[in-house]
C-alpha cells in the first residue's frame, strides 16, 4: 500500500475520531517501512482540497487491469480534479461498480438498476 | 452517464431535514430522500448553509430516518402539463386526487418558478372577462390579463364570485365572439370537503370540462400549500403561451402567506412584521406578475388572475391585504354590512375599483354603466335620509326610489351568472325608468321574467349587443320597442297590478295609508 492510498483511506473512511485513530494505528503497524512524512503530506493535500479521494466500490475485487481502466475513465469525467483512487468491495452492490468523489456519485451498480 | 450529488440525513427537526453532503445542490432544487422502507420522499432544498442543507419535505417526513441517503435531482420544482389535465383535480406535484390515473402522453414540463414576461411581450388589456355578475361586469369590469383581488371577511361570498365566474365561461352562456377561457382553481389550505363540493358544482353546471383544480388541502404539508399557486400558474402558462385565454383563481392567498410563514419560521429565518419572513411581499408579487396579456407576436394569449384574500373584521389595512392590494390592478371589496342587509353579492360599489376599467368593457355596457354608477352614488349619499319618509321633496324621493330598485337589480343568486347582453338590457331598462312603477320587492321577479323573455324571443338584439354595437339610433329604437312589448305582455302585467295602480309610487302609498289612519 503506498503512502497516497494510506492517506486517502484514512481521510475518506467516514467514522468518528476514535475509529479514525484506530485505523491510523493499524495501518502504521502493517506498513512499518512506509514514509510517514509523505503520508502526512498527502493527507494535507486532501484536507486543502488540492486532491480528492475517488472511492470505487465493486461487488468483487478488481484486478489491476480493470482498476487502471476505471482510473483512466474517471479522470476523463472529472478533468480538473487530481484524484487518489481507493478500491473497496461490497457484495450488496450485486454487480458493476460505483465511484464516489466527495458527494458526487457515478452509480453503475446492478443494485441501482434493479431498484428502479 | 449521470453523476448524482448525494448526501445523508443528519437530523430531522420540525418537519425540516438537515443533510450533510449535497454540496452542489441549488436553492429550491428538488431532492429525493431514499427511506429505509423503500419509499422515496421528495423535498426542496431551501436552506443552504456552510455545513448542512435544510430540506423541507414535500411528503410524509415520518418515513425518514437519520442516516437515509439523499440525492439531488438537478431539477427545480416543475409540473407536467398537457391538455388532458382539463377536468381533473390534482395536487401541486401533479398527482391525481380524483381517483383516476393521469392520462399518458406527451407532456411539457412547466417550471413552477419563472420570471414574469417583460414589457415587450405584453400588450394592453382590452378584451373583457365576463364574470356574469352584474355589479362587477358593469362597474368593476375585469379584462383578460388583469389581476383583480377579491377581498372580504370569512363567509361573505368570495369563493362564490370566483365559482360564478368560472361557470360563466361556458361557451353556450355567452354570445360574445371571444375565445374560450380555460379556468384553473387553486385551492390553498382549504377543507377537502369544500374542494369536493366545488368540483361537484362545476361538474353539475358543465364547467368542469374546461377547468383544472389544483388542490393543496389543509391536511397537506405547508410546503405543498406554498407550491400550489405556482403550480397552478405553471399550468396556466402552458395554455397562455399557446395563445389561449386562461383564468386562474388563488383561493386564498392569506393561507398561502401562513404556509410560507410556517416554513420560514421552521427554517429559522428571521421573522419580521406579524412574524412573516422578509420576502413575504416577493412571494406574492412574483406570482401575480406572471398574469399577462401577451402581444399578438407572442400568440395573443392571456392569463387573468383573481386572487382571494380573507380579512379579519374588515381590516384592509392589515399587512397581507395591503401588500396584495398594492400589487393587483384593483379590488372587489365585499362588505359584511351589505351581506347582512341582504345585498348579495355584497360588493361595495364605492370602495371597489378596477384600474383597467372601461378599456375592457363592451361599448354598450360602458354606456349604461355610467348612469348606473351615478344613480347608485347619489342613492348612497341620500341613504341616510331615507328614514324621513314623507318629509322629503319629490326629487330626493325619486332618487331614493330609483336607487333602491337599482340595488335590487344588482342582487343575484349563486350559481346563476347572467350573460352580458341580458345585463346591458336590464341596466338600460332601469336607467330609463322602466322599473320605477314596480314595487321594490317585485324587481327580482321582473328580472327573472325579463331574462326568460329575452332568451326566448330577442336573440337578434342580444347578438347585436354582444357584438359590441353601441346603443344609438336604430338599436335604441329596437330596444325601446322590446321593452314596451315586454311591459305589455301578460308576464309583466301581473307585476304592475291593475290599470289604476300603475303610476303610484312608494311615497304615495305611504301618504295614502297615513290619510286612512
Amino acid at each position: 500500500m503506498n503512502e497516497e492510498k494510506i492517506a486517502a483511506t484514512i481521510y475518506r473512511n467516514v467514522g468518528n475520531l476514535h475509529d479514525k485513530a484506530l485505523l491510523v494505528l493499524k495501518i502504521l503497524q502493517l506498513t512499518k517501512n512506509c514514509n510517514i512524512t509523505k503520508v502526512i503530506h498527502e493527507y494535507e493535500n486532501l484536507q486543502s482540497k488540492k486532491r480528492k479521494v475517488a472511492k470505487v466500490i465493486s461487488s468483487t475485487e478488481l484486478n489491476r487491469g480493470q482498476q487502471l481502466v476505471i482510473e483512466q475513465r474517471a479522470s476523463k469525467l472529472f478533468p480538473n480534479q487530481e484524484l487518489i483512487f481507493i478500491f473497496e468491495t461490497d457484495p450488496e452492490v450485486f454487480g458493476g461498480f460505483k465511484i464516489e468523489i466527495d458527494d458526487n456519485v457515478l452509480d453503475l451498480t446492478l443494485e441501482q438498476i434493479m431498484s428502479k | 452517464m449521470n453523476i448524482k450529488n448525494v448526501g445523508k440525513v443528519k437530523q430531522i427537526k420540525d418537519g425540516v431535514v438537515y443533510a450533510s453532503g449535497l454540496s452542489d445542490v441549488g436553492y429550491s432544487e428538488i431532492v429525493k430522500i431514499n427511506t429505509k422502507k423503500g419509499v422515496d420522499v421528495l423535498g426542496i432544498a431551501l436552506n443552504l448553509e456552510e455545513n448542512q442543507v435544510g430540506i423541507v419535505t414535500l411528503g410524509d417526513y415520518q418515513e425518514i430516518s437519520e442516516g437515509d441517503n439523499i440525492e439531488a435531482t438537478g431539477k427545480l420544482p416543475s409540473i407536467e402539463v398537457d391538455n388532458k389535465l382539463l377536468g381533473r383535480v390534482i395536487n401541486p406535484l401533479g398527482k391525481p386526487l380524483d381517483g383516476r390515473e393521469i392520462a399518458k402522453g406527451q407532456k411539457i414540463d412547466m417550471p413552477m418558478e419563472k420570471i414574469a414576461p417583460g414589457v415587450i411581450d405584453r400588450q394592453n388589456v382590452s378584451r373583457p372577462l365576463q364574470t356574469g355578475i352584474i355589479a362587477i361586469d358593469s362597474m368593476i369590469p375585469i379584462g383578460r390579463g388583469q389581476r383583480e383581488l377579491i377581498i372580504g371577511d370569512r363567509q361573505i361570498g368570495k369563493t362564490a364570485i370566483a365559482i360564478d365566474t368560472i361557470i360563466n365561461q361556458k361557451k353556450s352562456k355567452s354570445e360574445i365572439k371571444l375565445p374560450q377561457v380555460y379556468c384553473i382553481y387553486v385551492a390553498i389550505g382549504q377543507k377537502a370537503s369544500k374542494v369536493a363540493q366545488i368540483k361537484a358544482k362545476l361538474e353539475l353546471e358543465g364547467a368542469l370540462d374546461y377547468t383544472i383544480i389544483v388542490a393543496a388541502n389543509a391536511s397537506d404539508s405547508a410546503s405543498l400549500q406554498y407550491l400550489a399557486p405556482y403550480a397552478g400558474t405553471a399550468i396556466g402558462e402552458y395554455f397562455a403561451e399557446n395563445g389561449k385565454d386562461v383564468l386562474i383563481i388563488y383561493d386564498d392567498l392569506t393561507k398561502h402567506a401562513w404556509a410560507y410563514r410556517e416554513i420560514s419560521l421552521l427554517l429559522q429565518r428571521p421573522p419580521g412584521r406579524e412574524a412573516y419572513p422578509g420576502d413575504i411581499f416577493y412571494i406574492h408579487s412574483k406570482l401575480l406578475e406572471r398574469s399577462v396579456q401577451f402581444s399578438d407576436k407572442k400568440g395573443g394569449g392571456s392569463l387573468t388572475a383573481l386572487p382571494i384574500v380573507e380579512t379579519q373584521a374588515g381590516d384592509v389595512s392589515a399587512y397581507i391585504p395591503t401588500n396584495i392590494i398594492s400589487i393587483t390592478d384593483g379590488q372587489i371589496y365585499l362588505e359584511s354590512d351589505l351581506f347582512s342587509a341582504g345585498i348579495r353579492p355584497a360588493v361595495s360599489v364605492g370602495l371597489s375599483v378596477s384600474r383597467v376599467g372601461g378599456d375592457a368593457q363592451l361599448k354598450p355596457m360602458k354606456q349604461v354603466a355610467g348612469q348606473l354608477r351615478l344613480d347608485l352614488a347619489q342613492y348612497r349619499a341620500l341613504e341616510a335620509f331615507a328614514q324621513f319618509g314623507s318629509d322629503l321633496d319629490p326629487e330626493t324621493q325619486a332618487k331614493l326610489d330609483r336607487g333602491k330598485r337599482m340595488m335590487e337589480l344588482l342582487k343575484q343568486v349563486q350559481y346563476a351568472p347572467i350573460p352580458v347582453a341580458e345585463q346591458i338590457l336590464m341596466i338600460y331598462a332601469g336607467n330609463q325608468g322602466y322599473l320605477d312603477n314596480i314595487k321594490v320587492e317585485d324587481v327580482k321577479e321582473w328580472k327573472e321574467k325579463f331574462i326568460q323573455y329575452l332568451q326566448k324571443n330577442e336573440k337578434i338584439i342580444l347578438d347585436k349587443l354582444a357584438n359590441n354595437n353601441k346603443i344609438e339610433k336604430d338599436l335604441e329604437e329596437e330596444i325601446k320597442k322590446l321593452l314596451e312589448k315586454f311591459q305589455n305582455s301578460s308576464k309583466a302585467k301581473s307585476l304592475f297590478g291593475t290599470e289604476q295602480e300603475e303610476n303610484i309610487t312608494d311615497s304615495q302609498i305611504e301618504e295614502g295609508s297615513k290619510v286612512n289612519e
